[in-house]
Formats: C-alpha cells, structure tokens, sequence
C-alpha cells in the first residue's frame, strides 16, 4: 500500500507540474496550449536519451528544460498571431507531429522499442528499498520550487503585464508593451516547467516510449486549471493533488472491482474527466482559487 | 507635432471610413474632432495611433513618417489614447490598470526580477504613488483593489484617462472622455487637461459633448463621411454654414 501510494504521488506531483505550466500560459496569460503533452513528451526524450548517452541526469534535465523552452519560444512566434481558436489547433497540431516524429525517427528516438535504462538523479544517495521514495521527495521539491517562482511571477509586474495581455492584447499594445514579446517568453518559461515535468516522468519510468504519452496529459492539466480557478497557482496545485490523485488512485479497483480492466479504467477516468468539467463549468465556472494580485493599494495606504 | 496627411481607410467588407482626410495636431495645444456619428473621428485616431493603417496617406510624428509603424512603436514615442468604448483590463484591478502602464517597468524583465528585486520593488513604490495621485483626482482611488471590470461606464472612461496619462505622455487622444461622465467630473477632466496642457502636452479630443469642445480646443476639425469638411477655431466653424447642415441641422 505505501509503495502504491508513493508511485500515485509521484505521478500527480509531475502532473501538478504540467497543471501549473499551463495555468501560466492559459490560466494568466490566455493562451490555449493543447499541445502540452508534445511538448512534456519531448522533454522526457531529451532528458531520457541524453542520459542513456551517458550525461549526468541533472545535466540532461537542464538540457530539456532548455531545450523545450527554447522550441516553446519559437512555437509560440509561430502561432501567436494567430486567435485563439487557431492557436489551440496549432499547438496540437505541433504535439501530434513531435509524437510522429519520435515514434517513426528510430534511430535518434529509438522508435517504438522505447528508450530503456534511464538513470535517475541522486539514484544512489538512497539507501536500498529508498529509491522511490527518495525520487518523490525530488519530485515534491520541483513542485514547490516551480510554484515558488510562478507565484512570486504571478505576483510581479511582470505577471500583471501577462493578465494584462490576456484581457485586451489590443489596449497593452497601445501602452506601448508589446504582447508578441510577453507571450513568447510566456510560452517559454511554461516550455522548461514542461520539460521539467518531462524529465520527471522520464527519470520516474527509467522508460520512456511514444504510447506513454497522450492527450490524457493535456486533459488532467486543464481540468487542474479549471477546478483549480483559471491563474490561481494554489488553486491548481490543491486540485491538481486532490482530483488527479482520485482519479489515480482509482487504479487499485482493477483489484477489488470484476471485469474492469486497466483500459475499461482508463477509459472511465476520460469520461469522469469529461462530464466532472461540464458539471464544474456550469456550476463554478471560474474554479475554486482566486488570482494573486501584484499590489494591493489596502495595504499601501494604510501607511499613508 | 502629430499630423494625418490625406488618409482613406477601407474597412474590411469595403466601407470607405475616411476619403482622404488629413488633421494636424499642434504641439501644446488642444485639437478637437467633431462630426456626426459615423464620420470617421475615431477611425482617424486609430490611424494616429497606428492601430489601425490606412489605405492611402501618411501619418507623421514630430516630423517623421511613422505610417509603417505599430501602435507600440508610437506610444514608447510618447503617444497615448483612450478608447470611446471603455476598454479596461477587466480582471485586473482599478490600480493595476493604471500601473500596467507604466513605461520601462524593469519589473516586467524576468531577468531583473531574479537579479534586482530591491530595484524592482522601488520602482513598483514610485509607480504606485503616481497611480494613486492619478486615481484620487478622479476619486477612483476608494475603488483601488476592485476589479476594474466591476466598475461603472462612468468610472470606467475615467480610469482609461488615468491610464493614458501614466505613460506620460507628450500626446493625448482622447475619444468622447466625456460620454456616461457627471458634469462636475467633466469640468475637472477640463481642467486636467488645461493643466496638462500648460505643461506642454499635445492633446486630440473626438467629443459630442460642445461645452467641452468649446472650452478646451484651440483649433477644430469637422469631419463628415471620411472628409475634412471645415477647420478653424470653434466660434467660427460652429457657425459655418456647412457645418450646421451636416452636424447641428436640426438645431440650425
Ligand atoms: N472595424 C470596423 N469594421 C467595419 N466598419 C467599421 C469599423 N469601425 C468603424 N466602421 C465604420 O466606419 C464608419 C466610421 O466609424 P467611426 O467609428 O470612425 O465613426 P465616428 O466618427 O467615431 O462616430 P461616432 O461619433 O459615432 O463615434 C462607420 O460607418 C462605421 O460603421
Ligand atoms: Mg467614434
């Protein structure tokens, strides 16, 4: 039982991760990414092949989280000019061909076969029968660093500025900012959470192959935002770890239930999903958290 | 110091807005924009403040050909704008409004906000002192942490001034800042703006609103169905014939 609950843990903490990269991008910043699993999925390939190469994991996750920012940046050059709409197809349309592209380019990816014997960082610094918990406890490090810093953003003018070309792009670029720049780097710190949360998932399996990887990745990551409350990070992170932890953690009836399936269940958690975020949508249509401020003039003038 | 040199826009689906129609606004002075509804005023300020281009036709500022050039280009040159239909940042609230606005925020570089915060968080002070000044002298500062969206159309056009003036702005345009506003709050956004002026800021005023206009502008234009029908200093251009069958022809 423990050892099920740590893996479910450590499943959620990295798809806390992918709910807190989009609710930078969508939640804050109004750009739909549908994309997400694409670009998590090239994280994991970067940080798993690089390592199987021979690079230290700590090394290979940096290169992934660069690597992914970087692609991010230029993805989002392409398609931010786009509406909405079009930037959603965009971004999927992007997912889909990275997925192609690593299942069919065997010889950089491995293809299909999958990259085995992937090395996790600080693997021997457990005491044996400690490994998972030992990556748990880096994964739930990651988590709180990445909302550290989102928050502190969220916070910032430089957050204000994103919520600001998520209301009216048109008002922020007669005040002289330019969105196409707020949006790109927008896209680019979102991109290395998700190569991050990549090279988690890459570390965590020691395995990586194109099947792991799916829109399931995308759906789990906007029902955190939109339960969480759209750009409230705390918000994602207690929905993210509650809902993604249920659903998860429903894994065990394929014990206790008969005739259900690991696909029968899996098939269920995407309609639970579904109908949960249509019921959620007419009743909370703005989720449970709230949106940090940058400044509250309350507090300011009470010193006055 | 601003000027639009015989500009004709088409709108998508082929309605000719403006017919080569050119404006001059003189430095430090007040230059209104009146007509009928429908004439073209506020697509000719689109045009100055380059969010909306032009077919045909030139916009220069400060003597510099600036018609290739976007809406962010010419407000980091110091050209702000409301908009007729209030366009606040709704989730933000009223005093992000106006901060959001503030030029050169290092603050909004992530690398200045990982490696000079003490800078940063000075800057944000100055920022919102400023911010508070401007929102008290509407009186908007009692509604600082509000939504900016849960305010009232009234509010919502003074807030939008408040925000075109914290980029401090050299140019004005400021499009029916007085549609939905009390009078006694009129008055003092006319005074604002003769404050300003004496500064040495240029201000464009599209306005229905006559005591306004007569108040305020130095030198006034008439549009009327994308043209340039009259100009001069209002006394004489309110009682051009012309003008009062296009404009006031039912109090004419
Ligand atoms: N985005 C647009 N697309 C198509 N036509 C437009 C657009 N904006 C304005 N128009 C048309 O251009 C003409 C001029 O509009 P504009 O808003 O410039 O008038 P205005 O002089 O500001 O009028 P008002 O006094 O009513 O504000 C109108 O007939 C309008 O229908
Ligand atoms: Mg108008």
């Amino acid at each position: 039982m423990t050892a099920y609950l740590i893996a479910t843990l450590t499943v959620v903490a990295i798809a806390a991760l992918v709910g807190l990269a989009l609710n930078l991008q969508w939640g804050m910043g109004g750009l739909v990414n549908f994309g997400l699993f694409g670009f998590y999925m090239l994280g994991a390939y970067i940080a798993g092949l690089l390592t199987v190469q021979g690079a230290p994991p700590l090394v290979a996750l940096a290169v992934a989280m660069i690597g992914v920012a970087a692609l991010s940046a230029v993805s989002a050059l392409i398609s931010v000019r786009l509406s909405e709409d079009y930037l959603a197809i965009v971004t999927l349309g992007f997912a889909e061909c990275l997925r192609l592209v690593i299942s069919y380019e065997g010889w950089l990816t491995r293809g299909m076969l999958g990259v085995t014997g992937i090395e996790r960082p600080f693997q021997n610094l457990w005491p044996r029968g400690f490994a998972d918990i030992g990556f748990l406890a880096i994964a739930l490090f990651a988590v709180l660093i990445v909302y550290a810093t989102l928050q502190g953003l969220a916070r910032s003018p430089f957050g204000r500025l994103v919520r600001a070309t998520r209301d009216d792009p048109g008002v922020v670029e007669a005040l002289g900012k330019s969105v196409l720049n707020v949006r790109v780097r927008v896209f680019a710190v979102g991109g290395a959470i998700l190569g991050l949360a990549g090279g988690l998932h890459a570390f965590y399996y020691t395995y990586i192959d194109p099947t792991q990887f799916g829109p399931i990745i995308t759906a789990y990551a906007f029902m955190a935002v939109v339960v969480g409350g759209r750009g409230s990070n705390r918000g994602v992170l207690v929905s993210a770890f509650t809902l993604i932890f249920l659903l998860e953690g429903s894994r065990f009836l394929v014990d206790y239930v008969h005739g259900l399936g690991a696909s029968e269940l899996a098939a269920i958690r995407l309609f639970i999903v579904g109908v949960g975020l249509v019921v959620l949508l007419i009743f909370k249509p703005d989720g449970f958290g709230r949106e940090p401020r940058s400044t509250l003039a309350a507090k300011s003038s009470s010193s006055l | 110091m601003l000027e639009a040199n015989d500009v004709s826009v088409i709108y998508e689906g082929g309605f000719t807005a403006l017919a080569g129609a050119s404006v001059k606004l003189a430095s430090g002075a007040v230059t209104g924009l009146i007509g009928p509804n429908g004439a073209g005023k506020s697509t000719l300020f689109g045009v100055l403040a380059g969010a909306v281009r032009p077919a045909k036709g030139e916009v220069r500022l400060a003597g510099e050909a600036v018609t290739h050039h976007g809406p962010v280009w010419r407000a980091r040159r110091g050209l702000a704008r409301t908009f007729q239909l209030s366009r606040e940042l709704a989730s933000l609230s009223v005093v992000e409004n106006v901060l959001v606005a503030k030029p050169q925020m290092r603050g909004e570089r992530l690398m200045s906000l990982l490696l000079a915060r003490r800078a940063v968080w000075q800057e944000e002070e100055a920022g919102l002192d400023k911010a508070r000044a401007l929102l008290q002298r509407v009186d908007l500062w009692k509604l600082a942490d509000a939504p900016a969206g849960t305010l009232s159309g009234g509010q919502k056009k003074l807030l939008e001034i408040c925000r075109a003036l914290m980029l401090d702005p050299r140019i004005v345009l400021m499009d029916e800042p007085s549609a939905g506003v009390n009078p006694t709050r009129i008055s003092e956004i006319v005074e604002f703006v003769q404050a300003l002026r004496q500064e040495g800021t240029t201000f464009g005023l599209v306005e229905h609103n006559m005591g306004m206009v007569r108040a305020l502008c130095d030198h006034v234009y008439v549009l009327a169905e994308g043209r340039v029908l009259t100009q001069g200093r209002f006394d004489d251009v309110i009682t051009d014939e012309q003008v009062a069958s296009a404009y006031l022809g039912a109090q004419a």
